[in-house]
């Protein structure tokens, strides 16, 4: 228990660190209350994973990106925070079943079915704007989108992440603003992880191999709209240049 | 293994260009501020004034070129191809260490060189350091370094350290420590007599001379050029992005010797709030810096306390700039870097005492964290550092503070 309160005092120091750098001039009791929840979650994980360093890790790039979104004043305001306390909830409790299949559909059908009831219920906007830096931070979610994948066995557990991805990565690309559908599939990506890292048999990867994740995490920190975040609009900006459009 | 070896040099190569790609996207903003173009409308046709040296040189090539440079096209173009070889200079010196240290030390080089990239790699990229004189002094810097580890042309210090100065003068306190530690460390700890006085006449010629010009741009050099003060902005205009802008307060010390300090006021101001809470923010890695220095000088005879002293001892000559500058960001980028290029080079060096206080303070610092990357992965957050500002992090959080 003493090693995971450590490894729990670790994990806290790094989420101080992303509020600082996502933090505005705005304080939100909102974003307080969610990252409230999103500590329940870390707590949930530590306490019920066996595999704690993997686990700990997939925590922190989860929460380097959601800490320091929540608290950039342009995300403070949102909503969909309310869609993302239940999507919490969900992922929190799915920790404590033990079937792996289970937790995968479960996990799946309720987040892929939060983004739909999201999209009818509040008629956000549908349009192609901004699909360069949303490209990009689809790019930066593939190798773990890939890490996952190969961690997966059978035609049902591909089939199921495969759907699961589908409708988060159309949503994604066609609905304005972003924000929310990279955080779901980040929180998705993040579930999905936990739940794996824990099953037997799957591919452990070297140490190295987990600087990967963590710099397409950072690029993904504090997202914000309509361009996802600097580094994502940066990267697009960056390729416009070399190739000679802008 | 040696095709291991060369694979794994391959590796870093890629990463490491990735990462620069990587934080370009994020913080190069594509522009030049009208102080750092500025920089370059000083030359020593206002007398041999301080940080005229890149002015004079930019001056004299528009006069050889068949075609002007005097535009900010030009400048920023320059300032970027000097900024890209800065941050590939400073990958071959990572490689050449990591090629020359021991195998068993390699996890522990690339664990070091990592954090060290954290810092590097956006330091210079961000508007208000892009095209600074500072990456002139660490390409020299780190010029020297590779010749004191290559162990050849070793001569070559002493012109390196003039050029520094004549480039910035503030090279005495944020870069000659680099260059003047190693040198002592080899002074006092060698056998070898003729390599002894080779570093006595080395580093004794490199000290006089950096000093002495020190104490002529500080006390000597500022121009009394109230005539040459509209050429100097017209030329500081026609570096500017926009055609206007320019520094008022480098051109008045600079050529027309007045006193910045008073307009220094505000940012002494967050000088005061930040460094408390900098020294918070980064009181993990302090501590285990103060821990690994006991450890490296722990049951040392008095002739090795004192070679082993001078490597943490190297970072106090920063604290003259801290107290009569305001650049606090600068400085703490420096202090950081010396730390960790000091170790680097001394593991490079096969140094076995270094090597050894690093093996058992990552061991000690287990014992409290079981996992060590996060001490990596915090950085990420906290950085860049800025010029004034250390960095808006820290800002953030002592406003709060305080």
């Amino acid at each position: 228990m003493r090693e995971r309160v450590k490894y729990g005092f670790s994990i806290l120091a790094v989420f101080f660190a992303a509020f600082l750098y996502g933090v505005d001039e705005q304080l939100s009791f909102g974003a307080g209350l969610l990252s409230l929840l999103f500590f329940l979650y870390v707590f949930f994980a530590l306490y019920n994973n066996k595999n704690i360093q993997r686990t700990c890790y997939i925590l922190l790039f989860t929460g380097g990106i959601f800490i320091s979104t929540l608290w950039d004043s342009y995300y403070v305001a949102a909503k969909e925070r309310y869609y993302l306390a239940v999507v919490l909830i969900i992922l929190g409790g799915m920790l404590f079943l033990r079937n792996h299949k289970g937790k995968l559909l479960m996990e799946s059908a309720v987040i892929s079915g939060i983004l739909l009831v999201h999209t009818f219920r509040d008629g956000v906007s549908f349009g192609f704007d901004g699909f360069g830096p949303k490209f990009v931070a689809l790019i930066l979610m593939l190798p773990v989108g890939i890490m996952l994948w190969r961690s997966m066995t059978g035609i049902f557990e591909k089939t199921v992440f495969l759907l699961a991805l589908g409708v988060h990565c159309i949503h994604v690309c066609l609905v304005q603003p972003s924000t929310y559908w990279i955080l779901s599939l980040v929180l998705y990506l993040s579930g999905l992880s936990l739940i794996f890292v824990e099953k037997e048999g799957v591919k452990k990867y070297e140490d190295w191999v987990w600087c990967i994740p963590c710099i397409c995490a950072l690029g993904l920190t504090m997202l914000r709209g309509e361009d996802v975040n600097y580094y994502c609009a940066g990267a697009w900006n960056l390729i416009m240049k070399v190739v000679g459009v802008v | 293994m040696m095709k291991n070896e060369k694979k794994q040099e391959c590796i870093f190569v890629i990463a490491y260009l990735v990462l620069m790609g990587f934080y370009f996207a994020r913080y190069f903003e594509y522009y030049m501020t009208g102080y750092n173009t500025t920089l370059f409308a000083m030359s020593y046709r206002y007398g041999f004034i301080s940080r005229g040296l890149l002015g004079t040189y930019w001056l004299t090539m528009d006069r050889l070129l068949p075609f002007s440079i005097m535009n900010y096209r030009a400048v920023y173009w320059f300032s970027l191809a000097v900024t890209v070889f800065y941050l590939l200079l400073q990958m071959y010196f990572f490689i050449r260490c990591v090629k020359k240290a021991k195998e068993k030390n390699y996890g522990s080089m690339c664990q070091l060189i990592l954090l060290l990239m954290a810092f590097v790699m956006p330091m210079y990229i961000g508007s208000q350091m892009f095209g600074r004189l500072d990456i002139y002094l660490y390409i020299l810097t780190l010029a020297a370094l590779l010749l004191l580890l290559e162990e050849k042309w070793e001569w070559l210090i002493v012109p390196i350290g003039i050029v520094a100065m004549l480039i910035h003068q503030g090279f005495v306190f944020t870069n000659a420590n680099l260059i003047l530690v190693p040198m002592f460390f080899e002074i006092l700890m060698t056998q070898d007599r003729k390599k002894r006085k080779k570093y006595i006449w080395i580093g004794g010629v490199f000290f006089l001379t950096i000093s002495v010009l020190f104490l002529y741009f500080e006390f000597f050099s500022h121009s009394n050029g109230a005539q040459y003060y509209e050429e100097i902005i017209a030329n500081a205009k026609a570096l500017s992005f926009d055609g206007e802008s320019f520094n008022v307060s480098l051109i008045s010390h600079e050529i027309l010797g007045e006193d910045v300090y008073e307009l220094e006021t505000l940012y002494r101001s967050y000088n005061r709030i930040e460094f408390p809470t900098a020294l918070l923010l980064f009181s993990p890695y302090i501590m285990i810096f103060i821990h690994y220095i006991y450890i490296l000088l722990k049951g040392k005879k008095p002739l090795e306390f004192l070679a082993y002293a001078a490597i943490p001892l190297g970072i106090v000559t920063i604290i003259p700039e801290m107290i009569l500058k305001v650049d606090y960001g600068r400085y703490a980028f420096g202090t950081v870097y010396y730390i960790l290029t000091m170790l680097l080079f001394f593991m490079a060096k096969g140094d076995g005492e270094v090597e050894r206080a690093v093996s058992l303070e990552k061991l000690s610092i287990k014992k409290w964290n079981p996992i060590p990357y996060t001490l990596l992965i915090y950085v990420l957050f906290l950085v860049p550092f800025w010029d004034n500002l250390i960095s808006i992090e820290v800002y953030k959080l002592a406003r709060w503070i305080f």
